[in-house]
């Protein structure tokens, strides 16, 4: 268990997107198997005319991942600034950390349905929405912030400020830099949390794909639940990709150690 | 201003007041019978977790096999949304006929509790030092033995971690079933958002939150009693995540109910109750601007205002439907008096009862329009003329269980009233023209064996034919009634009134009069057949409520 090797992110979303796949091929066809073809012909699990003929679908559909798009990044960037303060605040005085990680730790398991239900009646459905996502991501954020910082080795603080750099000038240029993979590997954990969770947000009427979801079983129609399902999953890939990629392209010098 | 309701019971103007009168729960169920749903949903769900997981995972440890899966798993958990599981294993099991409850929600939720128990014991097993294991063996334990006894209770505070987070996932996800055909702490939130009733969401909220922190405070203590004092101190180590070992900790419970009174404090400092009315959206006069009419969120309902609204805008008028958005009277009547919505079509017997509950119901038309008309003007509504098309509500049951019991008539059920489970929407099961009204001794008096809320629509059908319901509140139109497959019981004593289609607005936006004129000429054109045939495409072959009303439209050539 030594080598702290990053997660082998692309292999385990391609495997996840593999199984899915498989898993629901299974049970689409397993679900139709026995049903007589008029059926089949009325309501399979998924009708391709609705995704590939109506013409509205695409437009819908580009709509509803849009809203789960701006329910995701709002959050997480709204939860990385504050997970930053009190990160920086608990380095500072170190005693703040437990109560911080404890009150974080106390607001990630208040059920999100609840929070959501309940932060409706005090605000506007997207401020309460905002407001709840955001809490879930600070105790992962938090968490990887502290820990990264923490991981950066004396010998280099010790060079940096035998350098004469200024504190907050080491913090950026040094410890910052050499944190980053693990802060980024916190904020792919958040943000793929969070595009579970926005799903939930559809009961304060917030659109997303948890839309597709709800109103599938209220009208009994698979296709809208196995569309909200693919596009979510898909989303969650795509962004944890990315986020990775973009932290590959940040910390280049990473690879070059592993490399050697 | 608060919304109009039609609960019986006096309306909370605090969530104390929810919580000391039981009265207010009479739709949505007592706590401690909800309580007690949600608690044995999360065990059983839990426990089976446990079961299936821990012991895969830790043979799979021990012999140092699937490294990659176990690494995968938290992941794959995690990007799959758990309101997805829920309604792709509900829609599963009602296509194989095994009904609304308990299997569809305790299979989605072991499907929760799963990866993180599963890659915590994994990880923990991994973590147990190689020189203890070694040592094991030397002094001749069995494999099967240095599992059991050794590794396993080496592992147990990262297991016992792992539980938790799996336990308290199972309880936020148990209360979403609410939503999906579920009972349990998740009712007080869907009567609370379906009746306006924000008191009723706030007191749910508390009880759900109440209720994950206890079982997940109840688990530290359970893993503190467990595991070994030299062991503790695992427990406590500040993992970040993503990082190799991908174990979940959580840091040590210090203080909550300090911390729950902070939490309150910031609650209520966050300011006053939002205003249900609330500042408009797009104020002024509808009368140049668009048209914005208001569905309610079931298939006839949305096409029925696709069609007026497609109508108007074929006449030049500019229109928008707004989304349904879950909501039924309770929410489209108060964003009318708002002006977030200019133009709904409603039913006139529902609508009337909505608006004055204590009035006498009618199954006479006329005498139906004239009574909404009265209750619309003290609200400083108006209504168009109203349309021959009618869908009534109806009590429905199984064609063959009517047969069964010799079913013709409502008060009929009283001979079978133990055994009929009574469904009917969140709303209607606080109605008086519903429920309230059938349990009332001034018509009825029935007594059903219980009560299950399903979304108005195909869910209520499902209900019926999978057996979960027998009863149901549904309409006359339903396309179940018109195949033969349900058959409505006649209202013997008069409790549901007539309830033509019929178009409501405010006074106040004083309408174009060829826009009444438009919607009058839809009216007319209207029938009940219609309506009928609407929700065979919407319901059934599941069309599009617009595309149906854009056909029909066309068929009639009135576009």
């Amino acid at each position: 268990m030594k080598p702290t090797r990053v997660f082998p992110t692309a292999w385990v979303m391609v495997a996840t997107a593999a199984a899915a796949l498989a898993g629901f091929a299974i049970w689409a066809t397993t679900a139709i198997a026995d049903l007589d073809l008029a059926t089949q012909a009325t309501n399979p699990i998924i009708r391709w005319e609705y995704v590939f003929e109506r013409p509205e679908t695409p437009e819908f559909l580009r709509e509803r991942t849009v809203e789960h798009l701006q329910l995701t990044v709002v959050p997480v960037l709204l939860g990385l600034l504050i997970s930053a303060m009190l990160a920086l605040i608990a380095r500072r005085f170190r005693w703040t950390l437990t109560p911080i990680t404890v009150f974080a730790g106390f607001l990630y398991t208040v059920p999100s349905f609840a929070l959501f239900a309940v932060l409706v009646t005090y605000t506007s459905n997207f401020t309460a929405a905002v407001t709840a996502l955001t809490s879930y991501t600070l105790l992962i954020l938090v968490r990887n912030i502290v820990a990264g910082l923490d991981a950066v080795p004396d010998d280099v603080l010790d060079a940096a400020d035998g350098l004469g750099m200024a504190p907050m000038r080491r913090l950026i240029t040094v410890e910052l830099p050499l944190a980053l993979p693990v802060i980024m590997n916190g904020i792919r954990v958040a943000t793929v949390t969070t595009v579970g969770l926005v799903a939930v947000s559809s009961i304060i009427q917030l659109g997303g794909l948890g839309e597709l979801i709800f109103d599938g079983y209220k009208r009994q129609y698979t296709t809208l639940i196995t569309l909200g399902t693919v596009l979510s999953i898909l989303l969650a890939i795509v962004l944890d990709l990315g986020i990775a990629l973009a932290g590959r392209a940040l910390t280049p010098w990473t690879r070059r150690r592993v490399a050697r | 201003m608060t919304p109009a309701w039609l609960v019986l019971a006096a309306e909370p103007t605090n969530v104390v007041e929810w919580f000391q009168d039981s009265s207010q729960r009479v739709g949505s169920g007592a706590i401690p019978q909800q309580l007690w749903i949600t608690l044995w949903h999360s065990l059983v769900a839990t426990s089976f977790a446990i079961a299936f997981a821990v012991p895969i995972a830790l043979v799979l440890a021990h012999y140092r096999k699937a490294e990659l899966l176990s690494a995968w798993v938290v992941n794959i958990g995690r990007v799959i949304p758990t309101v997805t599981i829920i309604g792709v294993v509900v829609l599963v099991s009602l296509r194989n006929g095994y009904g609304f409850e308990p299997w569809p929600i305790l299979i989605a939720l072991v499907a929760m509790a799963l990866p993180p128990i599963f890659s915590n014991t994994y990880t923990a097993i991994r973590g147990v030092d190689e020189n203890v294991v070694g040592a094991a063996r030397a002094i001749g334990m069995r494999e099967r033995s240095i599992m059991g006894r050794v590794e396993l209770p080496l592992g147990l505070p990262v297991i016992v971690a792992g539980v938790r987070v799996a336990a308290v996932q199972v309880v936020a996800t148990e209360v979403i079933g609410a939503f999906f055909g579920g009972e349990g702490l998740g009712a007080y939130i869907r009567q609370g958002i379906g009746n306006n009733d924000i008191y009723e969401v706030q007191g749910g909220a508390l009880l759900i939150t109440a209720t994950a922190m206890s079982v997940d405070l109840s688990l530290w203590l359970i893993s503190k009693a467990l595991v070994p004092r030299s062991q503790r101190r695992k427990h406590l180590s500040n993992q970040p995540e993503g990082t190799s070992t991908m174990t979940i900790t959580r840091s040590r419970w210090r203080g909550p109910l300090l911390l729950l009174a902070v939490f309150a404090l910031l609650l209520s400092a966050c300011g006053e109750n939002k205003s249900s009315e609330g500042a408009s959206d797009t104020p002024g006069s509808a009368s140049e601007a668009t048209l914005r009419l208001r569905p309610q969120d079931f298939a006839e309902s949305v096409t029925l205002t696709e069609v007026y609204a497609q109508f108007l805008e074929a006449k030049g008028f500019k229109t928008e439907v707004q989304k349904a958005d879950g909501a039924y009277r309770e929410g489209v009547y108060p964003a009318l008096t708002a002006n977030k919505a200019d133009i709904v079509i409603d039913y006139s017997g529902s609508a009337a009862t909505y608006l004055d509950p204590k009035g006498t119901p009618s199954p006479d038309e006329d005498e139906t329009y004239t009574r909404l008309t009265t209750a619309l003007s003290a609200k400083k509504f108006q209504a168009a003329e109203y349309s021959g098309a009618e869908d009534k509500n109806a009590l429905v049951v199984l064609k063959s269980f009517a047969e069964k019991n010799g079913l013709t008539k409502i008060s009929d059920l009283a001979k079978v009233q133990d055994q009929v489970v009574f469904g009917g929407s969140a709303q209607c099961i606080e109605r008086a023209d519903c429920l309230l009204g059938y349990q009332d001794a001034k018509y009825y008096g029935l007594k059903f064996k219980s009560v299950k809320t399903l979304e108005y629509g195909p869910p209520l059908a499902a209900g019926l034919e999978s057996g979960d319901i027998q009863a149901a509140q549904y309409q006359t139109t339903a396309p179940e009634i018109a195949s033969g497959k349900f058959v409505v019981l006649e209202d013997d004593k008069g409790m549901l009134s007539a309830d033509n289609i019929v178009p409501i607005f405010r006074i106040a936006s004083d309408l174009d009069k060829e826009v009444i004129a438009a919607l009058n000429e839809i009216s007319e054109q209207l029938t009940t057949e219609d309506l009928i045939g609407w929700n065979v495409a919407t319901d059934i072959n599941k069309e599009e409520p617009a595309d149906v009303a854009a056909a029909w439209l066309k068929d009639k050539g009135l576009n």
